[in-house]
């Protein structure tokens, strides 16, 4: 759909079902609003076809499907889903089979994923950094060399390790994300030197979620980094 | 750790680096995540990870030694690409 819409005069968008309908973790709306509501505002505005309807099969037993308009000047990112400014017909569906072009790579047996272009995915990309007020990850290219990278938690490590948090079904939510950062410097001496993991500290046990174990052991990576520094 | 949170790497800055933990279980749908990085101009790193066995697993234990993979991914990322401007 990304290439194609560069490439083709299309007045309408149809998914014949709802997107994410058949997977238990995202079901609904909520896979919507939360991530396709943005990437077909994105994928749209590349193309310049953010006043094209797109129509949902929501249920499998619909015949009928629903306009909805996913544009970047929507109120949030989250709701970019807006209905029509007109009253648009619905759309019925019959059984047919016409496809005026196919689009397949190989192999064929996961996706077309390969058949998108580079400049197609520039686009789309450039287009979702207009959705957001400011770029989620910021630059962070280094300026001078040489350079380590420190990673670590944003948590200060000096608290005890909680309880894992579980929310929504067993879905394992992080208090907050790993990040990258602390870009420092360092002499030719210390880059020799590749920073090691101390297996004496805590390690990961049972009852622990991999996000919960990544902490402590990013916590280590930081105490090993910063050892190696000297500091 | 794959799937709709690792398709959200074709947001990410051109040449910048994802590295997928990924089970040790036999899965196709890997290959995805690799093309979906390289279309998008990212740079992509793969760690097999041993405490990962099924698809449907909620949580897993990571080594040090896989921890350890993950930051020799970093390191060289920031080495290799970052300092020659790629």
């Amino acid at each position: 759909m990304l290439e194609a819409l560069q490439h083709v005069r299309i007045d309408r968008i149809a998914f014949q079902r709802a997107i994410c309908a058949s997977s238990g973790g995202c079901v609904g709306l909520g896979a919507i609003d939360g991530f396709y509501s943005g990437y077909l505002a994105a994928v749209l505005a590349a193309a310049n076809k953010s006043h094209i309807p797109v129509y949902f099969r929501w249920g499998w037993r619909d015949k009928e499907l629903r306009p909805l308009y996913f544009s970047p000047v929507s109120p949030t990112l989250y709701s970019g889903a807006t209905p029509p400014p007109t009253d648009l017909p619905s759309i019925k569906i019959e059984q047919t089979m016409c496809f005026e072009r196919v689009l397949r790579s190989e192999p064929t047996s996961f996706g077309a994923v390969p058949s998108i272009s580079t400049g197609t995915a520039s686009r789309v990309k450039k287009a979702a950094y207009t959705l957001v007020a400011r770029p989620p990850i910021p630059e962070t290219r280094p300026t001078k060399s040489p350079h380590t990278i420190l990673l670590y938690y944003r948590r200060g490590k000096q608290r005890p390790l909680s309880p894992t948090r579980k929310r929504g079904g067993g879905v394992f939510f992080p208090p907050s994300a790993f990040s990258i950062a602390s870009l420092q410097r360092r002499s030719p001496r210390q880059r020799s030197q590749r920073p090691r993991l101390s297996t004496t500290t805590q390690s990961c046990g049972r009852g622990f979620s991999a996000g919960h174990c990544a902490r402590g052991v990013f916590d280590q990576l930081h105490v090993a980094t910063r050892r190696s520094l000297g500091r | 750790m794959h799937g709709a949170f690792l398709t959200n790497c074709m947001w990410q800055r051109d040449g910048a680096l994802v590295v997928e933990l990924a089970g040790s279980y036999g899965n196709n749908e890997v290959q995805q995540f690799h093309r979906l990085a390289l279309s998008f101009s990212v740079f992509y790193s793969r760690i097999e990870v041993k405490g990962l066995t099924d698809h449907k697993q909620l949580e897993f234990n990571l080594s040090i030694g896989e921890m350890q993979r993950v930051y020799d991914f970093a390191a060289e990322y920031f080495t290799n690409v970052t300092q020659s401007g790629a």
